[in-house]
């Protein structure tokens, strides 16, 4: 009786066990084939591509180019293109750009960051020269999305990256 | 007794029940294998689609392993006739679970191993991008004269094929040879088979010297071949299979036959050439699969170049204003719509070689355009060359 | 003198209990069977709905295949190269929206039942900025470029970063803006 008792107990376990593992399975199947995450990704390198080689409206070639402005961030650091020096030029352009950007915008916090690839740039009272735009902590997010863009300039590279995350 | 009664009758019971399971799994097993066998295969279509695309969008060649290891053979379906939405003209995988199309122009042969690689016919102001994707192929070449022209084309063909030098393992490889009389070279012309760096190098060093060649081929060829005659003039007992092409004249055009087919292809640029030689002189329902490659890749050009020189005038139009040989590259994109409206544009030589002509003249005032800075460094492939 | 306290059994519970016996057999070789057929109808199932999904695709999918081909056609593209993509010009973006059958010809190059539009962002101290639609006449001060766009029929969109090169007399400013792709819904 007790064997009896065990068996169909055994058998009515494994009945439930395989109409929840069917059910699970069954509605995961109906999960999207579609990956956010590299469409983000993609939208990412994009943007960086995108914004390092858009106009900022000067000919100046040391500022003709977000990327040149912030290459020129480095290499001159007290140049001025009219009225604005070139950090200003590259700040303003960054930050009104990204703004453009619907999905940026609304979803996530950026920390953009430009580097020179060797070396290190000095300014006049021999401080390192750094370029950073954006939350910093971005950079320490558990997820987020990274994209890098080379940009050279004369004889030097620097490298800029691009870290978002979700927003809280 | 009762006992053994009841044990017998559960050992029969339990048979019965087993043999009502297994049948049912067997059932399934045959359903879920045929399943999963199209998926595999539908699977493999997509890849190697994504995989053309790829190639088409970046131009680095890549080789596509994937045939081997479906033991399913797949259809080519040649859809020459555009309607939307329900045909593209293009070369369609069959599968179990349908067709799938190829909707960049692709020139096929398959294999269990294929080399995709990207060409194009430059006009300057435009490119052409065309995909050849080739599993294990050997080229022969008859060359009936020792002309420079005769080289110089069997060269430019050689050019648009991929080298596969450097591909690791046995395949895919596009090999190159020369037949002559009974003599077939093939093997050993390269201190092994010729690929396409080492056939160059052969054809530069010159191969008058290569005894018995100049002749019609009667050798047998290896498996997988194309045999490509190169003659002044192209008779029937001038090649045993194969395509034949007449030597292009003054205008830049070759006359090319297929083996068995009595029509003449009017071949203006490497593409046409390639179609014919890719597609060879196998018969198939649609007639020689030569002869589908050829239409279609025309079909191609002209839909394709005819939108971009639609497009062009238009953009030429609106820079007229900043130098009046904006006009004149307008009217000739024009007159180049006008000749591509045609869909048999590519049939009667006095049309070709007015297209060809319209290209030429595109081509040199695009040409003066980018001299002056008026247009873009990345047309810096300008000037083009036109016609074979 | 044995105990009558013994229960008494029937003489036909003996093969009453043994019919018992069998018919608990029964029914739990009923309910393995039934268990098994479960298992093979939602394999099944799921296998066909696997192959529904695969051979359909979804919206999304098809929005971002269209938007990888065309940041990199030389229909959009500045030059005749497909090497530098997501730089696209200005000049072919108005060509191409004002010539004769232009969502045949979409169509014909690009597939059927999507549209796509293109948008540059000036700068500008100002927060805001206008749209303004790109005509023949005045391509150089506009900003929006609409093919096949039909505000009537859902979509689902999808946008990418990219450059618009703005060809000028002498020269040529190089813009940001996106290129939004939607695949209609119906």
């Amino acid at each position: 009786m007790e064997t009896k008792k065990a068996q169909t107990t055994m058998v009515l376990m494994f009945l439930v066990l395989i109409i929840f593992g069917m059910l699970f399975l069954f509605l995961l199947s109906f999960a999207d084939t579609f990956n956010r995450e590299d469409y983000v990704e993609q939208y990412v390198s994009d943007l960086l591509l995108s914004l390092v080689r858009t106009d900022t409206g000067y000919s100046d070639e040391f500022c003709k180019s977000v990327g040149n402005a912030m290459a020129s961030v480095f290499m001159h650091p007290s140049y001025f293109c009219g009225t604005e020096n070139c950090e200003d030029i590259a700040i303003s352009r960054v930050g009104y750009y990204l703004d453009r950007f619907d999905l940026l915008k609304q979803n996530f916090e950026y920390f953009l960051r430009v580097e020179p690839q060797t070396g290190v740039f000095r300014d006049e009272n021999s401080i390192p020269i750094e370029f950073e735009i954006g939350d910093e902590a971005v950079v320490q997010a558990d997820e987020k999305f990274t994209a890098k863009q080379i940009i050279s300039q004369g004889m030097e590279i620097f490298e800029a990256t691009l870290y978002i995350a979700y927003r809280d | 007794m009762a006992a053994s009664i009841f044990q017998a009758f559960r050992i029969i019971f339990g048979l019965i029940i087993a043999v009502f399971v297994l049948y049912f799994f067997l059932t399934y097993a045959g359903v879920y294998g045929e399943t999963e066998e199209a998926r595999i295969q539908n699977s493999i279509a997509k890849n190697f689609v994504a995989t053309i695309n790829n190639v088409y969008q970046s131009g680095t060649q890549f080789s596509f392993t994937q045939f081997g290891e479906s033991p399913l053979d797949f259809d080519i379906f040649l859809d020459t006739e555009y309607n939307p939405p329900i045909h593209w003209p293009g070369i369609s995988l069959g599968t179990t679970a349908g067709k799938v199309t190829l909707t960049v122009p692709t020139l096929l042969i398959p294999g269990d191993d294929v080399v995709v690689y990207r060409d194009s016919v430059n006009l300057g102001w435009w490119e052409f991008y065309f995909v050849e994707a080739l599993g294990n192929t050997a080229v022969i070449f008859v060359p009936l004269d020792d002309s420079d022209d005769a080289i110089g084309l069997i060269r430019k063909i050689v050019d648009s094929m991929p080298s596969t030098e450097y591909v690791q393992g046995e395949a895919p490889k596009v090999t190159f040879g020369l037949c002559g009389g009974g003599t077939l070279y093939y093997d050993d012309l390269c201190g092994g088979r010729c690929e396409k760096d080492g056939f160059n190098e052969l054809l530069n060093n010159g191969i008058g010297s290569v005894s018995q060649l100049f002749s019609a081929c009667t050798a047998g060829l290896p498996a997988n071949s194309r045999l490509v005659t190169v003659s002044g003039s192209c008779n029937s007992e001038d090649y045993s299979s194969g395509v034949c092409i007449e030597m292009p004249g003054s205008s830049g055009t070759a006359e090319a036959h297929i083996k068995g087919s009595g029509e003449t292809y009017l071949c203006k640029n490497v593409l046409d050439l390639l179609a014919l030689i890719t597609g060879g002189d196998e018969q198939t329902v649609h007639g020689f699969r030569g002869s589908n490659y050829y239409t279609y890749v025309n079909d191609m050009f002209r839909e394709q170049v005819l939108i971009a020189a639609q497009m062009m005038s238009g953009r030429a139009e609106l820079l007229a204003g900043t130098s009046p040989e904006y006009s004149t590259f307008k009217d000739i994109m024009d007159s180049i719509a006008d000749v591509l409206s045609e869909p048999d544009y590519y049939e009667t030589h006095s049309s070709v070689d007015n297209l060809l002509g319209l290209f030429e003249q595109a081509d040199d005032v695009f040409y003066s355009l980018l001299s002056q800075g008026l247009e873009y460094k990345e047309y810096a492939k300008c000037p083009a060359e036109i016609g074979l | 003198m044995p105990s009558r306290n013994r229960p008494v059994k029937a003489r036909g519970a003996k093969t009453l209990s043994g019919q018992a016996n069998i018919m608990e057999y029964v029914l739990m070789t009923f309910f393995i069977f039934i268990i098994v057929v479960a298992l093979i109808i939602f394999l099944s199932a799921w296998q066909v709905s696997q192959m529904e999904i695969t051979s359909l695709g979804s919206f999304s999918e098809r929005a971002i295949e269209n938007l990888d081909s065309l940041k990199s056609t030389m229909y959009l593209l500045k030059g005749a190269s497909m090497s530098v993509t997501s730089m696209l010009d200005d000049s072919k973006l108005t060509a191409l929206m004002h010539m004769d059958n232009l969502c045949d010809n979409i169509e014909k190059l690009f597939g059927s039942n999507f549209y796509f539009e293109v948008r540059a962002f000036e700068y500008s101290e100002s927060a805001e900025s206008s749209d303004k639609e790109c005509t023949l006449v005045d391509y150089l001060d506009c900003n929006h470029w609409s093919f096949c766009r039909d505000e009537d029929r859902p979509a689902t969109s999808y946008v990418m970063p990219v450059n618009i090169y703005r060809k000028t007399l002498n020269d040529g400013r190089t813009d940001i803006g996106m290129l939004r792709v939607g695949v209609y819904g119906d």
